[in-house]
């Protein structure tokens, strides 16, 4: 451990809370200790067991500072920040620093392993009796098996922990997000698919016998098991989650969401005998009157069936509903409740029937919403075809939904108001006087003039959609579109998201609080399903499938249907594109970017994963050519190292995460305001060079430089005529003094130069 | 016939396309913001005209108006909950031609309050509905009816610029006000009635 991290560590474990770092540093004490115990065994020389003490001990420092900076570089800021947006990306956050951590244990055992093996171990070994080490593989297989297992067992612990600790009590100090991504099965799913993988992986290593090899799949099981973790993970939050879940061991996922929501489903038709009091009593005492009390005339002619009725259904509550609810209640929802915004719950009482009770009371207006959707030509059928889809997309987020359901409540009435609809309201609403659902709404005899009303008219109501009905409208003819077009100015803005691989794209609010997703599967998928329909996109006409939130479209090309619906988008709401992190694993994703190249259209963001291979050094030096056109630019994988690559143009913004192919000469040219590199290989005298360019005025738009290379230490070599550590918060000026710079050394070997102007 | 002092007491007339007029009370015609610009400050000398609204349309439109005087300052659309039954009863009682009369009338005279209403009740009749649906609710012009609608718009530019200048030449006749800043007055209304319904015709 050099000087400057053992400098960092200290401070940091001042600031840091005692019992995370204690907790830390007695697992990796033992660890160690376990280590050392094992190795031990293997009965070598006592030199090189003093070596792997040194080693290990080492190794843990190593962890301990891995943990703390995951701590303190990720964590605290994250869950400090308690606004809206807090956990919007705090779990993917997470596991993304999961995965690098595993990829860097890894390495890190990689590297030990390698070194116990070329410099100690194998003249040794070749030196002492055949034996020594006839056992040997076998009990490092063993060995890490068990360090794994425990790994994962620790990063568990570890997580969880962090979770216990920190998130719940942010989620009650948040409002909008409460729980939107709370990952309480997360950590245990986790946790087994750890376990089973390093299972496998202690029997694929017991088949192989040369040790190099070994260590090389090791390195890249691990990497892979990392990638795979976080695929799997970022699938939970999709619409994959579904079958991820239920195609895995009962046991792992015991509390799965499906079972959840089926059982929801099931609970809120029937209904608890306390509801049923409250209800009742509510009906007799309150209800009628509640009714004809708020929106004066909208339940006036309101028959007493529907309440007769209301009361039998809720008399079918369960007592188990009334238990998951309550427990529900008392580990989430209390907490939470009880600290968000004060126009949130403001009135949530202690007591969640006396809150539900309320509620109910003030639910006719929803009723008469609800009720009001369901008496249009339109709801009857929606409600047949949806009828399979009403839970579909729950598992998504179940904790969105939680919150959803107890704020609103809306989705269950909705079912028990179906329910009642298709039993028993109708036939009682049309013996009913016209008048009782006589409302707001239009219901003219002829089709509306819309695009004949005014401009400004028209803009006016165009603002007022949300984005899933501007896309439907804009759907209607290619006239309606240009106006939607025209009046973009006044629109939300929006960010389309491109995901190749999932073949979807996603449009979404700025807050994120309005999604739509709009799918494009080939011909072949199409379902015999009554609720296709055509439509007319970009002068195709394509099959297309209404979802909740969201439409699937059927093309003869996918090709064609992305192009299509990208340019239809983009053209409606005027905004720069950016792909998902999964789109570089799709065969569409080179035809679709370069072809968006081609129409000059802007990326905000653009992530590649530039492989090994000869067609993607092609692919590269295509999007080289067009970088100007991207605001961020993530490349997520190392080039070929014998391609030299070429930056005919730069993104404003760019990240490297395996940047040992971008060399000094490369970064000297680099124009970019925001440079991450991660795995550099660059050391002490080039980035000597890198300072040195930027005091006599290169790097004119650089605001942020973030370099981690292993290759800059502290071992002499002097950079601006200074040690490293000497550098560490060290504020150095351009020689015209027009600019300065912040000079921080972090873990990792990570640098941090910050510009700013002179004031 | 008015006085800006006393605006909220007096009576306004209105002249229709007919040719008739009514009476409106400043209250509510101090909610149209086309009012405002033009007369506001320097009052009128003689009938308004909105010549190009029926007296049916533009009775309907000052009916609101003069409901929605004592309400509390505008502050955004409403939820349809929100309303009143008066309110309701307002929008129910309109069919769909006498509806887009008074959407247009409502927009020339710039009333925020009830254009962001029918806004809001032609929205709501699209929310909720997919593509196929929304094509059974609204028609889609042709050709020649976006040029018909065109001329319209070109149509009410002139009428804009008519009131302008009746606004114009009442400024002249004001003693009351100085004359240099009545015109300035007179004349930026005029040009920025004139720009702002020219520009609409040529989009």
């Amino acid at each position: 451990m050099s000087d400057r991290h053992f400098e960092y560590f200290k401070k940091c474990i001042r600031k840091c809370p005692t019992d995370i770092f204690e907790y830390f540093g007695t697992c990796i004490q033992k660890m160690s200790d376990r280590h050392f115990r094992i190795l031990q065994k293997i009965k070598c020389p006592i030199d090189i067991f003093e070596y792997f003490k040194k080693c290990i001990q080492k190794m843990s420092d190593r962890h301990f500072r891995v943990l703390q900076k995951m701590y303190s570089e990720n964590v605290r800021p994250t869950f400090s920040n308690t606004s809206e947006h807090v956990f919007r990306k705090c779990p993917i956050d997470i596991f993304e620093y999961f995965k690098k951590c595993i990829q860097k244990m890894s390495d890190r055992h990689f590297r030990i392993l390698r070194k116990m093996y070329s410099e100690n171990v194998r003249q040794t070994f070749s030196s002492t009796s055949e034996h020594v080490f006839r056992k040997c593989p076998t009990d490092i297989f063993e060995y890490f098996k068990k360090c794994i297992q425990k790994m994962s067992d620790r990063h568990f612990r570890v997580l969880q922990k962090m979770y216990s600790e920190n998130v719940r009590p942010t989620f009650s100090s948040t409002s909008k997000n409460v729980f939107r991504k709370c990952p309480i099965d997360i950590f245990e799913y986790f946790k087994k698919c750890i376990q089973k993988m390093s299972d496998r992986h202690f029997r694929v290593l017991q088949k192989i016998k040369c040790p190099t090899d070994i260590f090389e799949y090791f390195k890249k099981c691990i990497q892979k098991m990392s990638d795979r973790h976080f695929r799997v993970l970022q699938k939970m939050y999709s619409e994959n989650v579904r079958p991820t879940f239920s195609s895995t061991s009962k046991n792992v996922f015991r509390k799965c969401p499906t079972d959840i929501f089926e059982y929801f489903k099931k609970c809120i038709q029937k209904m608890s005998d306390r509801h049923f009091r409250v209800l009742q009593k509510m009906y007799s005492e309150n209800v009628r009157q509640t009714f004809s009390n708020t929106s004066k005339n909208v339940f006036r002619k309101c028959p007493i069936d529907i309440f007769e009725y209301f009361k039998k259904c809720i008399q079918k509550m369960s007592d188990r509903h009334f238990r998951v609810l309550q427990k529900m209640y008392s580990e989430n929802v209390r907490q939470t409740f009880s600290s968000t915004s004060k126009n949130v719950f403001r009135k949530c009482p202690t007591d969640i029937f006396e809150y539900f009770k309320k509620c109910i009371q003030k639910m006719s207006d929803r009723h008469f919403r609800v009720l009001q959707k369901m008496y249009s030509e339109n709801v009857r059928p929606t409600f047949s075809s949806t009828s399979k889809n009403v839970f579909r997309k729950c598992p998504i987020d179940i904790f969105e939904y939680f919150k959803k359901c107890i704020q609103k409540m809306s989705d269950r009435h909705f079912r028990v108001l179906q329910k009642m609809y298709s039993e028993n309201v109708r036939p009682t609403f049309s013996s009913t006087s016209k008048n009782v659902f006589k409302n707001f709404d239009i219901n003219f005899d002829s089709p509306f003039p819309l695009l004949r009303l005014p401009r400004l008219v028209q803009c006016e109501i165009f603002k007022s959609l949300n984005i899933e009905e501007k896309i439907m409208l804009s759907f209607c003819s290619k006239r309606i579109s240009t106006q939607i077009n025209n009046y973009r100015l006044y629109s939300q803005k929006v960010i389309v998201d491109l995901d190749c691989f999932k073949q979807v794209i996603d449009i979404q609010s700025e807050n994120n609080q309005d999604i739509f997703q709009v799918g494009i599967l080939p011909d072949s998928r199409i379902s015999h399903s009554s609720t296709i329909q055509k439509l007319s996109i970009a002068c195709c006409t394509v099959r297309a499938e209404y979802l909740q939130k969201g439409m699937k479209t059927f093309w003869n090309n996918c090709l064609e249907g992305f192009l299509s619906i990208i340019h239809h988008l983009l053209k409606i709401f005027q905004c720069k594109m950016s792909t998902s992190f999964n789109s570089y694993c799709s065969d569409l994703f080179q035809p679709i970017i370069l072809k968006l190249f081609d129409l000059q259209l802007e990326f905000k963001r653009l992530s590649i994963c530039l492989k090994r291979s000869m067609e993607e050094n092609l692919l590269w030096n295509q999007i080289s050519n067009n970088l100007g056109l991207v605001e961020y630019l993530s490349i997520s994988s190392s080039l070929d190292p014998a391609f030299e690559q070429v930056f005919t143009s730069w993104p404003r913004k760019i990240r490297i995460l395996d940047s040992d192919w971008f060399t000094l000469e490369t970064l000297l040219s680099c124009t970019c305001s925001k440079i991450i590199l991660e795995e550099s290989l660059l050391e002490n005298k080039d980035f000597d060079v890198v300072l040195r360019k930027w005091k006599t005025g290169g790097f004119p738009n650089l605001k942020l430089l973030w370099l981690a290379s292993p290759k800059i230490t502290d071992n002499g070599e002097q950079i601006l005529g200074m040690n490293l550590n000497e550098l560490d918060e060290k504020v150095i000026q351009t020689d015209d003094g027009s600019k300065k710079a912040t000079i921080k050394l972090s873990f990792l070997w990570a640098i941090e130069i910050y510009v700013t102007p002179f004031e | 016939m008015t006085s800006p002092a006393s605006s909220s007491e007096v009576k306004y007339l209105i002249e229709s396309s007919e040719g008739n007029t009514f009476d409106v009370s400043g209250a509510a015609l101090r909610q149209s913001n086309t009012f405002n610009a033009m007369f506001l400050n320097i009052g009128a000398d003689g009938p308004i005209p909105f010549t190009d609204y029926n007296e049916a349309t533009l009775k309907k439109v000052f009916e609101y108006c003069e409901h929605s005087v004592n309400e509390e300052n505008y502050s955004g659309p409403k939820h349809q909950d929100d309303l009143s039954k008066w309110d309701l009863n307002f929008f129910n009682e309109m069919d769909q031609k006498m509806f887009i009369d008074v959407i247009n009338a409502s927009n020339f005279l710039d009333i925020e309050r009830l254009t962001s209403y029918c806004c809001e009740r032609i929205a709501r009749m699209l929310r909720g509905k997919n593509t196929q649906e929304m094509i059974k609710v609204i028609t889609l012009p042709t050709a020649e009816e976006l040029e018909a609608k065109q001329k319209v718009e070109e149509k009410k530019a002139a009428a804009a610029k008519k009131v302008a200048e009746k606004a114009a030449e009442t400024a002249e006749k004001t003693e009351t006000l100085e004359e240099l800043p009545v015109q300035q007055l007179v004349q930026t209304t005029r040009n920025k009635l004139t720009r702002k319904y020219l520009s609409f015709s040529n989009e």
